[in-house]
């Protein structure tokens, strides 16, 4: 609690500064744009002084790439279409300016799961994208498989793939 | 109006094509989000995210949000009010309200669904806010670029911002907009300096962060920095660059003060977009076009625009 006040006072002076050094004039000749301004002062530096976004959307932390320790994994999320070819999904169909907001999604169901396979929400989820694939290329997926590959720095290959789940269609 | 005054920083030209510039980015944005997929995925996968909770508090509500009807019909009502917005500027005025409002619920649905923040699309949002609610003739009395649209129509006059004159109420408005850009910038890069320190600059920890980005999947697909990580020499430049970086989001209050400094971190925060699009696969398009549009408006002019004029008096 005592690093979310710190933090907060933290932002909040230094949000102060910036509209105080840069926008005095406006603010002082209208009562409209002092009300917004002061309530993104205060909203802004709070949303940054929580540690979770889910929480505070759309007011949240603006903390990438900060952490000295990034993820030593990342998920591959292979399908193999009724041609037998193995590729990546492609998420793009399904968000054209974040697809990798679904990724992570994905993730963190099959996290939360606990399994290989056979889970009701995961496999209804997955069901879905093979069904959007199906309707954008003509492809039926026949194997949905979600992969757990460790990074490794520079040109070296990945790390062995570690299977997290697999979904195939219902008969 | 001469060119110079066209192409000076808050003017009515300026806050014009800002609007224009927002309102484009998420008509481009909404018109290119499958949301009527939405509606296929199981229920469980959504949940309210931040303000979303109360827009889909109850099950009931759910249901409603989540179902292709009102997906489609809001997904085609935010198009045409974005397009609308667009070519009416200042006939329905009340339609950025409108807009805003509209974007701003795909968006939570959005993230109820995919539980994810994505910051590429705050800044737009942020903007777009600024346009919905300062859309009104007290700020923007005339929104439009042509020279002959200087004079007022008698049967539409402009009114003023409480105390000031016409012009600036434009500048307040550009003002605010460019407020909303530069403090997410300031807060990565003190975040960085209060979470990282110097560890997160000399250690390893970019590369580590290029080589994650760039084997995840994604539709850029560029992998090209994995092999040149590698190089000692090009590895400390890009350390380099990331703390030259940080360094210029941290000072980003310096582009409402100087002309010169705004070119510079122009370049800089440009540069470093497009260096993460290719090292990392993650490109904030729709900053670069606000930044572009915001602050790289009349930067070839000489004299300093009217708000640098009343920032440094």
């Amino acid at each position: 609690m005592m690093t979310i006040i710190g933090n907060f006072l933290i932002y909040f002076l230094v949000t102060v500064g910036i509209v105080l050094l840069s926008g005095r004039r406006h603010l002082a000749r209208d009562k409209r744009l002092a009300t917004v301004v002061g309530a993104l002062v205060i909203l802004l530096p709070a949303g940054q002084a929580m540690p979770r976004s889910r929480a505070t959307y759309p007011f949240i932390r603006w903390a990438m790439y900060s952490s000295t320790a990034p993820p030593r994994t990342y998920q591959e999320y292979l399908i193999r279409d009724d041609s037998g070819r193995v590729y990546h999904y492609p998420f793009e169909h399904i968000a054209f300016s974040s697809p990798r907001a679904f990724m992570i999604r994905l993730e963190q169901l099959v996290q939360a799961c606990n399994c290989t396979g056979s889970d009701e929400l995961v496999d209804d989820v997955i069901a879905t994208f093979a069904s959007i694939h199906r309707d954008r290329t003509g492809r039926t997926v026949t194997q949905f498989q979600v992969y757990e590959v460790p990074v490794t720095t520079g040109s070296q290959p990945p790390g062995p793939r570690t299977l997290r789940y697999t979904w195939r269609p219902k008969r | 109006m001469t060119s110079q005054g066209r192409w000076g920083w808050g003017t009515k030209q300026h806050a014009s094509a800002v609007r224009l510039a927002v309102l484009g980015i998420w008509l481009m944005i909404v018109a290119s989000t499958p949301y009527e997929q939405y509606a296929r995925f199981p229920a469980g996968m959504s949940a309210g995210f931040g303000l979303g909770r109360l827009l889909l508090g109850h099950e009931t509500l759910k249901s409603f949000f989540f179902s292709s009807p009102v997906l489609l019909a809001l997904k085609w009502s935010a198009i045409v009010s974005c397009l609308l917005a667009i070519l009416l500027p200042n006939r329905w005025r009340w339609l950025t309200p409108v807009v805003f409002v509209n974007i701003l619920v795909l968006d939570l649905l959005t993230k109820a669904i995919n539980g994810f923040a994505n910051h590429a699309q705050l800044g737009p949002l942020f903007v777009l806010l600024v346009f919905a609610v300062f859309s009104d003739r007290d700020y923007l009395p005339l929104i439009r670029f042509r020279d002959a649209a200087d004079a007022v129509p008698a049967r539409d006059p402009p009114s003023r911002p409480p105390g000031g004159t016409a012009e600036s109420g434009y500048a307040s408005v550009v003002w605010l907009a460019g407020l909303m850009l530069i403090i997410p910038y300031t807060y990565i890069a003190l975040n960085r300096l209060l979470q990282g320190g110097t560890e997160l600059f000399l250690g390893d920890a970019l590369l580590d962060y290029i080589a994650f980005n760039s084997r995840y999947y994604s539709a850029y697909e560029s992998t090209v920095f994995v092999g040149w990580i590698q190089i000692p020499w090009l590895a400390a430049m890009l350390k380099g660059g990331y703390f030259v970086t940080t360094l210029f989001e941290l000072t980003s209050v310096g582009v409402l003060f100087s002309q010169r400094f705004r070119l510079l971190w122009l370049v800089v925060i440009a540069s470093f977009h497009f260096i993460t699009l290719v090292s990392m696969n993650i490109f904030f398009w729709e900053n670069l076009v606000l930044m572009a549009v915001i602050f790289g408006w009349g930067i070839w002019t000489r004299s300093p625009s009217p708000m640098e004029q009343g920032s440094l008096a």
